[in-house]
């Protein structure tokens, strides 16, 4: 099939349709009584929320929402609008103190403060990597922006042990939600139900045991504008669905966007879709109205990212004979 | 077929087999610059700290010791042993604070306190198995708290009340396998998991907590052969001569206990037998137990590796992601 539009097209119906039977079927297998879904505040996982809902009713989801001192409060209010409007149970864990008890904040500022060394609590910071693949060719490194208010102060490119550092930190925040998630969904006799789409799990955009450690993953053929698609058909949350998606891991706003993918996602998934499909740069470019430079640009971003992530998604290798 | 035969290795063939292969993984394949392991102390973590230290140098082993409130006090000085007998960096992380902070004590207690009223969170406890050699029954957990006085009290568990505490406990491997992946992300690290063919098979570990890792260097060899191992590496007597414990629960616990619920040398045999189609007659007179108990610990091998299944897969996806070979998911 040539590239075009309509590679992207979904039968919202039939998807949500096929969807459900996967959750169901998986219960059924593993002897589970229902899922756990922890709530972000965006997309994925409220439309993996609705799913979970549309299959299996509203007493057999558990939502979780776990916000810390760095999130976005917007994302909480959001989260339990959501909800509630489906009538499921939930809780809010506040993770803070955990974060704290693990250093995480600690860990983080102590390799900011080395880069500005007037860094205080007042200052808010986040992560990006280089602005638009498709404009301008770069490797991806991280920067940082250290804000005040609404200016920033300070701006630097990070050295890739420092950027290391500081994620190696912050991941610490996705994996004690995951913790919970687990805590929760094994009290219940539940399944802990991941919430990563296409684009993200391709390129590896989520963190090993953390929103990756997960028992299933009912989005992941879904490409991020597919996302969409069905959330729009399926009535999430118009304030969630409007809402520029975010890692929500720093307390001053970075997109997804600019924190991983590098470019906007109409395009990035159309992209995605010819690189995963062997299609020719020349071919995709001139459908596309991009310039062939551009495109070979995007694909060997993605070839760098799902190389780099292909370790994410592997069992671990060991050396057992028994199966 | 005598009792050691079967599993007799081949330590110097097996040792240099596994050094290589882990070289290859973790420096080639993984394109890692060494390994994070959690040093618990017991046999598997410490034959584990020295195949990596072997295969990759002492300069690429990176040790942390997790000690906790309720945990053995000799977990830590054993732990300590091992690595100034390897001479690698070790480092002490206490997970006690960030343990109280996930709750992980406050909803144990709560969870105990459906089947015993008065129980309070500092009091001692521990998850016992019957031993499945004596009774065929299904086997129900029992809760066992010592109180202020010394007595103890052991009750039969609710479904509900086993789940909740065992989830609750938990944490504790997850909070440990959280600290190895940000010292390990940090040095660009692999982590190692450090589970005997035991644990692997039947199950015996947590999604994501200790059954989380990059790579399962032992996950192939039955505990004796772990052992063997550990003679032939020559890992101090102490550690060796300790009986495995899950150091997850304040008072004493064994494995066998808390899982196996026969002798782990009887196990180890048992699941060789199991795994080779060894016929009962001749499985009965390896070790010693009447055809009846070998048919009982057929059956629990199998409905273990029945309800644990799902510990082994990868997250379930959703329909092929339809890459090229090159670039398969």
């Amino acid at each position: 099939m040539p590239l075009n539009k309509e590679v992207m097209n979904i039968d919202p119906e039939k998807e949500a349709d096929r969807i459900c039977h996967f959750l169901k079927e998986y219960l059924h297998e593993h002897k589970r009584e229902g899922y756990i879904v922890g709530l972000s505040g965006g997309i994925d996982s409220a439309l993996t929320l609705t799913l979970c809902v549309k299959a299996l009713g509203s007493k057999n989801v558990f939502g979780v929402i776990l916000p810390e001192k760095d999130s976005n409060p917007i994302s909480e209010r959001l989260a339990r609008e959501h909800a509630k409007s489906l009538g499921i149970e939930y809780v809010v864990e506040d993770i803070t103190s955990v974060l704290e008890a693990f250093g995480t904040y600690e860990k983080r500022d102590e390799i900011i403060r080395k880069i500005y060394p007037a860094y205080s609590s007042n200052h808010r910071i986040r992560l990006y990597l280089p602005e638009n693949i498709l404009e301008k060719d770069s490797i991806n490194f991280f920067s940082i922006d250290i804000m005040e208010g609404d200016d920033i102060v300070f701006s630097t490119r990070l050295r890739r042990k420092d950027s290391q550092v500081i994620l190696a930190a912050t991941d610490t925040k996705q994996r004690t939600r995951m913790m919970h998630l687990y805590y929760h969904a094994e009290s219940m006799n539940h399944a802990v139900c991941g919430t990563t789409n296409r684009t993200e799990m391709i390129q590896g955009y989520f963190v090993k045991y953390g929103d990756g450690g997960v028992d299933i993953e009912p989005l992941a053929h879904l490409y991020k504008t597919q996302v969409y698609s069905l959330s729009r058909h399926l009535g999430v949350h118009q304030g969630i669905i409007d809402r520029p998606p975010s890692p929500d891991t720093f307390n001053s706003h970075v997109s997804d966007e600019a924190f991983f993918f590098r470019m906007p996602y109409e395009k990035l998934d159309m992209l995605l879709y010819a690189w995963e499909n062997d299609m020719d740069e020349r071919g995709t470019a001139s459908i596309m109205g991009l310039g062939t430079e551009q495109v070979k640009r995007a694909f060997t971003d993605f070839e760098r990212k799902h190389t780099a992530s292909r370790h994410l998604r592997m069992l671990p290798p060991n050396m057992f004979e028994g199966d | 077929m005598n009792d050691h035969e079967p599993l007799f290795m081949d330590c110097d063939k097996e040792a240099e087999r596994l050094e290589r292969a882990i070289s290859d993984s973790v420096l080639s394949r993984m394109r890692k610059k060494g390994v994070v392991i959690g040093l618990s102390g017991g046999l598997d973590s410490s034959v584990c700290a020295e195949i990596c230290a072997k295969a990759l140098g002492v300069g690429r082993v990176f040790g942390i010791l997790m000690p906790e409130r309720e945990g053995k006090e000799d977990t830590n000085r054993l732990g300590r042993i091992i690595a100034d007998h390897l001479g690698i960096e070790t480092i002490v992380e206490d997970i006690t604070s960030i343990l109280v902070a996930s709750g992980c004590y406050t909803r144990r207690g709560m969870s105990i306190r459906e089947v015993i009223p008065e129980y309070e969170d500092s009091w001692k406890c521990k998850v016992i198995l019957p031993n499945i050699l004596s009774s065929d029954r299904i086997s129900i957990s029992q809760i066992v708290v010592e109180l202020p006085d010394g007595s103890t009290v052991n009750k039969r568990m609710t479904s509900s009340s086993y789940l909740g505490v065992i989830a609750a406990s938990n944490f504790k491997q997850r909070v440990r396998k959280m600290m190895e992946y940000h010292h390990a992300d940090r040095l660009n690290y692999a982590v190692v998991g450090t589970p005997n063919r035991l644990e692997y098979e039947l199950g015996f570990f947590v999604k994501n907590g200790d059954g989380a890792a990059d790579l399962k260097p032992i996950a192939h060899l039955y505990k004796s052969q772990v052992y063997q191992l550990a003679e032939h590496y020559e890992i101090p007597d102490e550690i060796i001569k300790r009986t495995p414990t899950t150091d997850t629960f304040p008072m004493e616990q064994t494995q066998e206990e808390f899982y196996f619920s026969i002798p782990l040398r009887t196990m180890d045999l048992m699941l060789y037998c199991y795994n080779n189609d060894v016929g009962l007659d001749e499985c009965s007179k390896t070790t010693g137990l009447s055809l009846g108990q070998v048919l009982r610990i057929y059956k629990d091998i199998e409905q273990k590796k029945r309800s644990t299944s799902y510990l082994h897969m990868r997250p379930e996806l959703f329909g092929v992601i339809d890459l090229p070979p090159s670039r398969e998911v």
